[in-house]
């Protein structure tokens, strides 16, 4: 049975450590935005929701308990599951394809599948830093950190500090014309965040709503992005300029069965026509999307030119740079309204925020198929099909 | 008692040469209060004497002999020395060894350097003062609060080195005075009592910001207010059997003279960089919520009341002012005030969430009542100053005035008047 998604919403994404989320919790942020989207759907009792599939890249810590059962209970309430589900930056799409696939065995028949990150609160690491021995003592470059992996796709590719400069200024100019003319405003759903804290020796409470990405500087220029230091290589090309943002947010779909859909009279807004891995070496993690694409195209039964639109996770604008190069994408359909360089990159929540600014960017551009993409951690790739309907 | 002096007495010189030895060995010994020849002085030489001739038993002819010469009594104090009777010089002479003890009974005699209704500050030598509690039980109230105020003022004034606080009771405090804050409490009397609980703070903070260093010196019960004083001192000397603990939930307060605030600091301290941080303050509130005590000093330091570097422990009970006293000295050569503290990493609702849990289980599980996990709740607040969106620094003056509102707003609860009533009258804490 054919599966649907039905409704995307997401936070706006925060600035991580000084944003507006750094001390909101990404399950709060999640339930906000489950909340918001159940809301839409009124007619839906949410206690058939089969069950909340969450992504999370770091589920410890504030993002522990299982992340995903705690969001399930506090949204949707106490006969609603929850799972919590961890490709890293993959997870949210991960999560989607998870839903999409269940319905298709006929294993359920409404699902809300997402991903929420805060990288405000949990360490890059976890908390506990404990690598295999073996790992560590012959295969270091398992684990190596994303930055160095950014800084040996550049050397091997042949990717220049200034095209990566230049790719990340382009990334913000979209970004800002984007959010200018509200291209997320109906997408993303805002967020009151009370602020509790001590000035002056008395608790202060100060309340925002968060509804715009904090990532995006306008103002960036080649030269100001020129003028940064390399952060992993004194000999790299990698600064805090050209790499994705730290961030918070969430966000999630409703997937459901074409059952469903006749039964309350939906109208889908778009359905996943595949989604697919692979693996890369490690050391060069941001090649991911080389292996998963040509699998996610040939299980879709397309090629890359009946892809209209590419949303593809700007881990490092090296990294996105040196597989447009590679000509897995067609340069011209990649990240219109700017990428995770300016808009930040909320990890386990990465994959579901793109599908939903993928979906509506389908929408207004009247485009059949879209493509999320991003590189993975641990060198892997991730490629998902959309069709909008 | 009269076969007791006979017989030691006719000890000597067989078992000893001067009979202070005898009552040392006695009293180290065996534990008793005092010695023979002690307890004698207490009744009098002759009496003693006489009380011996009466049941027939045998007087040395040592004791007759210092009697005869006009002695009234074995031992004998002057200038903050205690003498004893030497047999042979037949003339009263110091014990030696004193140089190592101060024994604040043998300063009596002297006017002290200043009094309240509830201290005594002695002039101990070498430019130390000494503050002793002499409220029922060394309780601290109002007169003790003064006490401590008034002596640092004039310690700083008056150009000494600096103070200790310490007696030689069997303890070294209580706590602060039940009666009365039961009193404010059933009168429900708030400004009475935040102006009280507000001195105990300020007094407390006295102790750690004054231009001279203030050391502690213990024995026996160290509770509460008694343990808050010792944790604001610069340092303290504690004897080995100390009990030390901030034992006020099992009166259904929490400690409000600055104790909470200090586990909330020290936890602070105790953070570094990476840390996850929540397992050290559960330690911090795991010892207040459970009102846990030390049995001895050792487990002082385990139990977060002393800290390693700081503190020292002291085996003989009997030294610890004198040590003290040099630890006065060894801090006064190079002290510098110290400035109130800003720097405070309190965890907000990151902290509370696990305490929170931690307080339902005990409830879930039967370990508590509905007013213990009140209590603890009230505690956990303020060790995480209070319930702020993220960790964030803050300052003593700030950690206070949570404290010093969750301390009030126990006072109003019914169970935790009821808790300090029992306690004023059964001496045992109540489970309510």
């Amino acid at each position: 049975m054919e599966a649907y998604i039905i409704k995307a919403y997401r936070s706006a994404v925060g600035k991580a450590k000084k944003g507006s989320f750094k001390n909101f919790r990404s399950d709060d942020i999640a339930v906000k935005v489950i909340e918001h989207l159940m809301a839409q759907v009124p007619e839906l009792d949410p206690h058939i929701v089969d069950d909340v599939i969450v992504g999370c890249a770091n589920p410890e810590g504030e993002q522990g308990f299982q992340i995903g059962r705690q969001i399930s209970l506090r949204a949707l309430g106490i006969p609603v599951p929850g799972v919590t589900v961890n490709r890293y930056c993959a997870s949210g799409l991960e999560s989607i394809s998870m839903a999409v696939a269940k319905i298709r065995a006929g294993m359920g028949h409404i699902f809300i599948a997402g991903g929420a990150e805060s990288m405000s609160q949990i360490p890059m690491t976890g908390y506990k830093l404990a690598p295999n021995y073996d790992v560590a003592n012959q295969t270091p470059n398992y684990l190596t950190g994303m930055g160095i992996t950014a800084e040996a796709v550049a050397k091997k590719y042949g990717i220049s500090r200034e095209d990566a400069d230049t790719f990340s200024v382009s990334s913000h100019q979209k970004a800002a014309k984007a959010i200018q003319e509200g291209k997320f405003k109906d997408e993303i759903v805002p967020i009151e965040v009370t602020d509790v804290s001590v000035k002056n020796n008395k608790r202060v409470e100060t309340t925002t709503l968060v509804s715009v990405d904090e990532g995006v500087r306008p103002d960036t220029t080649l030269a100001s992005l020129a003028a940064l230091k390399p952060v992993f290589d004194t000999k790299g090309i990698i600064t805090a300029g050209n790499a994705s943002q730290t961030s918070d947010g969430a966000a999630f779909v409703l997937v459901a069965s074409e059952e469903m859909v006749k039964l309350f009279n939906w109208q889908p807004i778009a359905r996943m026509v595949s989604c697919s891995v692979g693996g890369v070496d490690p050391l060069y993690m941001g090649m991911g999307p080389c292996a998963a694409i040509p699998k996610a195209l040939k299980s879709a039964g397309l090629s890359l030119s009946d892809i209209d639109m590419v949303e593809l996770n700007e881990a490092f604008a090296a990294q996105a740079l040196a597989v447009i190069k590679e000509g897995c994408l067609n340069p011209e359909s990649v990240n219109v309204n700017g990428g995770a360089v300016a808009l930040g990159h909320p990890l386990g929540c990465t994959g579901a925020k793109l599908t939903t600014q993928l979906i509506n960017e389908l929408g207004r551009q009247n485009k059949k198929y879209g493509m999320v993409t991003a590189c993975v951690g641990g060198g892997q790739g991730i490629a998902g099909i959309y069709e909008k309907l | 008692m009269v076969s007791l002096f006979s017989y030691a007495s006719n000890r000597i010189p067989e078992i000893a040469d001067s009979f202070f030895r005898i009552d040392d060995a006695i009293r180290a010994g065996f534990a008793w209060e005092l010695g023979p020849f002690e307890y004698w002085d207490i009744i009098g030489l002759e009496k003693g004497v006489h009380l011996i001739e009466e049941s027939g038993e045998k007087v040395p002819s040592w004791v007759t002999e210092m009697l005869s010469a006009g002695f009234t009594s074995f031992y004998s104090k002057q200038d903050g020395k205690k003498l004893y009777y030497d047999q042979i010089l037949k003339a009263y002479q110091p014990i030696p060894g004193q140089d190592s003890l101060v024994i604040l009974d043998n300063y009596r005699s002297k006017s002290p350097v200043h009094k309240t209704s509830e201290t005594i500050l002695h002039d101990i030598g070498e430019g130390v003062l000494c503050l002793e509690f002499t409220s029922p039980h060394n309780s601290i109230g109002e007169g003790v609060l003064m006490g401590i105020q008034e002596s640092i003022q004039l310690a700083e004034d008056g150009g000494w080195k600096g103070l200790v606080i310490g007696n030689q009771a069997t303890n070294f405090s209580v706590g602060a005075n039940l009666m009365m804050i039961g009193m404010l409490a059933y009168q429900q009397d708030y400004d009475q009592l935040n102006m009280a609980v507000n001195a105990f703070q300020q007094t407390t903070l006295r102790c750690r910001y004054s231009a001279i260093p203030v050391v502690a010196a213990t024995q026996g019960y160290v509770f509460g207010g008694g343990c808050e004083i010792l944790m604001h001192c610069d340092a303290s000397v504690v004897s080995a059997e100390s009990y030390i603990g901030l034992v006020e939930a099992g009166i259904g307060l929490i400690p409000g003279g600055g104790g909470t605030k200090e586990y909330a600091l020290r936890a602070s301290d105790l953070f570094f960089e990476g840390d996850v941080q929540i397992p050290t303050l559960i330690e911090k509130f795991k010892a207040i919520a459970l009102a846990s005590v030390a049995t001895s000093a050792y487990e002082g330091f385990k139990n977060g009341s002393l800290i390693k570097g700081r503190d020292e422990v002291v085996l003989n009970k009997d030294r610890a002012i004198a040590y003290a006293q040099q630890k006065v000295l060894q801090l006064a050569r190079n002290y510098t005030q110290p400035i109130l503290r800003d720097d405070i990493t309190v965890l907000g609702r990151t902290g509370l969430a696990p305490l929170y849990l931690a307080a339902n289980e005990l409830k879930l599980g039967h370990f508590a009542s509905e007013h213990d996990i009140k209590i603890a709740r009230k505690i956990a607040y303020v060790l995480c100053g209070g319930d702020l969106s993220g960790t964030q620094q803050v300052s003593e003056q700030y950690l206070l005035d949570v404290e010093r509102e969750a301390f009030l707003s126990l006072c109003g609860e019914q169970k935790t008047q009821e808790r300090i009533q029992y306690m004023l009258q059964n001496n045992k804490p109540l489970r309510n």
